[in-house]
């Protein structure tokens, strides 16, 4: 019975594993094509939770421009698809979740 | 005087009952004892083990007639059927020669009959140090799709996906299976065995099997009141994975139980330049139990599993139209091991939860054996492209219902049954890739197996009954077919010869029929086609078996022709910046191979074996003349065991060295890229410490070869013209502790 009762705290433990982390907060860039085809992360900050799930849902809106290298990236209006707040793997290993 | 009665009574009581626990005996030809030999009640999922006189206790209330297996390393097996008025005493052979898994040998089985069927069988357990997919292709003539040890699905003669049908534990799993990037969707955990049907014989289980079908099968029931199991534990260096399980069995009276959990998790693998591919990371929760009860003409299986896995979609691109991509993009330089276990904010990935609910009933009477087999699976697959929400997320449930008699008549069995399957798609997100859709399927079947001394038959035919409902294409469709099955086996002297035919069907599934989305997966767009029809495979399959006491071979030629075969071809258009691939139908398509065993042991050297595959498969779109796409290479693997059983050697248990080449793979389709040749070596040495603790020490890619598998989900990527290469060099250990 002792075994038993190892056994199923065990099994317990194994699905008590799975991470449920309800604040979010994460880098995004905007995915900004180049002429030459290439491109350009150009960093918005960090978004947290409902803005989050806002931006990646429903796109960003550019207040300013921002200077990139030798690249403007023009204010306005990005879509959806041109957010990532994804990581990909030249990351850093400093994010924040 | 009353007291006197009393006691008489008592005494005479447990007398009877001491003698009413009967007694087998296994015995070699010396009339010694064989100790932990397996005797497997296979009609009722039992097993018990011999003790060391050879001794062991039959189970009470044993169905007559009912089918036991009596197995044990370097014995020849036998099936018997069990008479309860026979004293159960075997005398078993000793055997050099094992052809392990491919033998033409008597054994019992799910799919059917050895002797009469391409069945062949591998064994697992918690002690692989390989995944549970590598380990079933070490059969010749499997191979696997994958990338890393996270997604892999099986291959067989060259077909995949819909063509090889899994069964596990009498149930079909359906997983979204038609995509590469859609693993098997369960790992090792709990089972014992899978059976293996390469091409169309699998009648019982489906006329869909065109390509074949795996059965696999939970560890069965121990009869012993005392409660026994393991826990073990597992780690490897390429992907720094390490795996946790545990298992137990107990059972009282007629009563069964068996439970099992497990947790493995993965981070990026690293490949032999010490790069790690982004992404590759995976983590796999599962937890299963079985429960049984029996009486003397009746037996209840409950059983119930739940998997649920996290998959990360490794060597993937924002825009896939940008042409060639960084490595940068895919790889990394290094991994952190405090962070890169998380899945959270990776992407792509996939999430997948598998719930799978079975009952089944077996009921004895006479010569006659009644099957009910309910079963109930629920996949929901989630693929997350952006960090918040799913791009899809996608439940297929399926509900299965299978009726089966067997009947025995002198030396003829009879099988006859019915299937009845009901599959439903549907999707919770606004976009998606294949349409809500419903699939209702009926078959009858019947099976007929001839044997006597050294000769046999088998015939049988299915018919299936397919209808397809697709709302949001005003779609109502049905699909019809005859399965058809013949085989032959004949015995003389040490040769053995076996020739099956098989014709099977299989009917368009709702992704061929409707996908219209991109595929995140894939990085393609893909495009259904509503016009798809049946697809019709026949298969020529001969298997030749000479075995003398220190060398065995298996020949076994094949050849199957596939008409109306249905693929997905690229076309030349971009949709949402992916490149756009469509579903089509082949005219015919021809497979052909040959697979070749040989097993030598040497004389002097009882405790080496030396066992070596061939195993050569051609495919050819007759329309085009050229290759099927993911047609695997031609491989010769190699295995050399040393066991130090017999002369002990320090805590040295056994050595096994793997070697495999793969030849080079030019016989490619329209828009595929060769592949070239390549050398695997592993090692696996087993310690013998501790009497209760077993401990294998691996090593994978003993020499850190380059190397991209010609069926490699990342071998074409653009950009990097020579593919992303299997995970370098890596150990690793397994430890199990059993009680």
């Amino acid at each position: 019975m002792k075994k038993f009762l190892l056994l199923f705290g065990l099994t317990v433990f194994l699905f008590s594993c799975s991470e449920d982390d309800d604040h979010q907060c994460i880098e995004c860039h905007i995915a900004f094509m180049l002429d030459t085809g290439v491109e350009l992360p150009t960093d918005i900050g960090e978004f947290c939770d409902e803005a989050l799930t806002d931006i990646e849902m429903n796109g960003y809106n550019l207040l300013e421009d921002i200077q990139n290298g030798d690249t403007v990236v023009p204010a306005g209006f990005y879509p959806a698809d041109m957010i990532h707040c994804e990581e990909h793997a030249d990351h850093d290993h400093d994010h924040d979740h | 005087m009353n007291f006197y009665k009393v006691f008489t009574y008592f005494v005479f009581l447990n007398f009877c009952c001491a003698f009413a626990q009967d007694k087998g005996f296994i015995l070699d030809s010396e009339r010694k004892g064989i100790s932990s030999a397996t005797i497997f009640f296979a009609d009722i999922n039992l097993e018990v083990y011999s003790r060391d006189d050879g001794s062991f206790t039959i189970p009470k209330d044993i169905p007559a007639n009912s089918l036991v297996e009596i197995k044990k390393s370097g014995y020849i097996s036998q099936v018997i059927q069990f008479n309860t008025n026979k004293k159960f005493e075997l005398i078993l052979e000793s055997l050099h020669i094992q052809l392990d898994e491919v033998e033409i040998i008597e054994s019992t089985n799910q799919l059917g009959n050895t002797k009469l069927v391409s069945v062949e069988k591998k064994v697992l357990n918690d002690l692989s140090t390989t995944s549970l997919v590598e380990n079933i292709t070490q059969l010749s003539g499997v191979n696997w799709i994958g990338s890393g040890q996270g997604i892999q699905k099986i291959v067989v003669r060259g077909l995949s996906g819909m063509r090889v049908v899994t069964y596990l534990n009498g149930m079909r799993i359906e997983n979204q299976q038609w995509a590469n990037d859609h693993g098997i969707g369960f790992t090792e955990l709990g089972l014992s065995e899978v059976e293996l049907i390469k091409g169309s014989s699998a009648l019982k289980y489906g006329g869909e099997a065109v390509g074949g079908l795996l059965y696999f099968k939970d560890a069965p029931f121990l009869e012993s009141e005392k409660l026994s199991g393991f826990i073990s534990t597992k780690f490897d260096n390429s992907h720094f994975s390490y795996g946790n399980k545990f298992g137990l069995k107990w059972s009282k009276n007629k009563f069964y139980f068996n439970l099992y959990g497990q947790y493995t998790i993965a981070t990026d693998y690293r490949l032999p330049d010490n790069t790690y591919l982004y992404n590759s990371r995976f983590r796999n929760q599962g937890i299963k139990f079985s429960a049984s009860y029996r009486s003397n003409k009746i037996q209840h299986i409950f059983r119930y599993q739940h998997n649920a896995e996290q998959l990360g979609i490794p060597a993937h691109v924002c825009d896939p139209t940008l042409g060639n991509i960084e490595l940068t993009q895919i790889l990394s330089d290094e991994i952190s091991l405090s962070e890169d276990y998380d899945l959270s904010v990776i992407r792509p990935i996939q999430n997948v939860s598998n719930h799978l609910f079975i009952y089944e009933s077996n009921y004895f009477i006479n010569n006659n054996k009644f099957s009910l087999h309910i079963g109930h699976f629920i996949n929901n697959l989630k693929e997350y492209e952006k960090v918040t929400f799913p791009a899809f997320d996608m439940d297929l449930i399926s509900t299965q219902f299978r009726l089966n008699l067997r009947k025995k008549i002198k030396d003829y069995t009879i099988n006859i049954g019915s299937q009845a399957t009901r599959n439903s798609n549907k999707n919770y997100t606004v976009d998606y890739l294949i349409p809500d859709g419903l699939s209702s399927d009926i078959g009858l079947y019947s099976i007929l197996d001839y044997e006597k001394n050294n000769l046999g038959f088998n015939a049988g035919a299915r018919f299936d009954f397919k209808e397809i409902v697709c709302d949001s294409y005003n779609f109502q469709n049905t699909f019809s077919s005859l399965s058809s099955s013949l085989g032959m086996y004949y015995k003389y002297k040490d040769h053995v010869f076996r020739l099956t035919y098989s014709g099977a069907f299989r009917s368009p599934h709702l992704s061929e029929l409707f996908s219209d989305g991109v595929h995140h997966g894939t990085n393609r767009y893909e495009l259904g086609n509503e016009s798809l029809d049946i697809e019709k495979g026949r298969q020529f399959d001969l298997k030749y078996q000479w075995s003398s006491q220190h060398f065995g071979i298996v020949l076994n030629p094949f050849l199957q022709f596939i008409q109306d075969y249905i693929s997905i071809e690229p076309m030349d258009s971009i949709i949402q910046n992916n490149r756009v691939f469509n579903y089509t139908q082949f005219d015919q398509v021809k497979l052909s191979g040959f697979e070749m065993h040989l097993h030598y042991h040497p004389h002097f050297m009882h405790n080496l074996h030396l066992e070596q595959t061939y195993s050569f498969v051609e495919t050819k779109n007759q329309d085009s003349n050229r290759a099927l796409a993911l047609t695997p290479s031609n491989k010769i693997k190699t295995k050399i065991r040393l066991d130090f059983n017999q002369n002990r050697l320090g805590f040295f248990k056994s050595i096994s060295l793997y070697h495999t080449y793969s030849f080079e793979q030019k016989n490619v389709s329209q828009f595929e890229l060769p592949s070239d040749e390549y050398n695997l070596v592993n090692i696996d040495i087993a310690f013998d410490f501790f009497k209760k603790i077993d401990f294998i020490l691996g090593v994978a890619n003993l020499f850190n070869e380059e190397y991209v598998p010609h069926l490699s989900r990342i071998k074409d990527v653009p950009g990097v013209p020579t593919g992303i290469p299997n995970p370098g060099r890596s150990f690793n250990i397994n430890l199990r502790y059993t009680f």
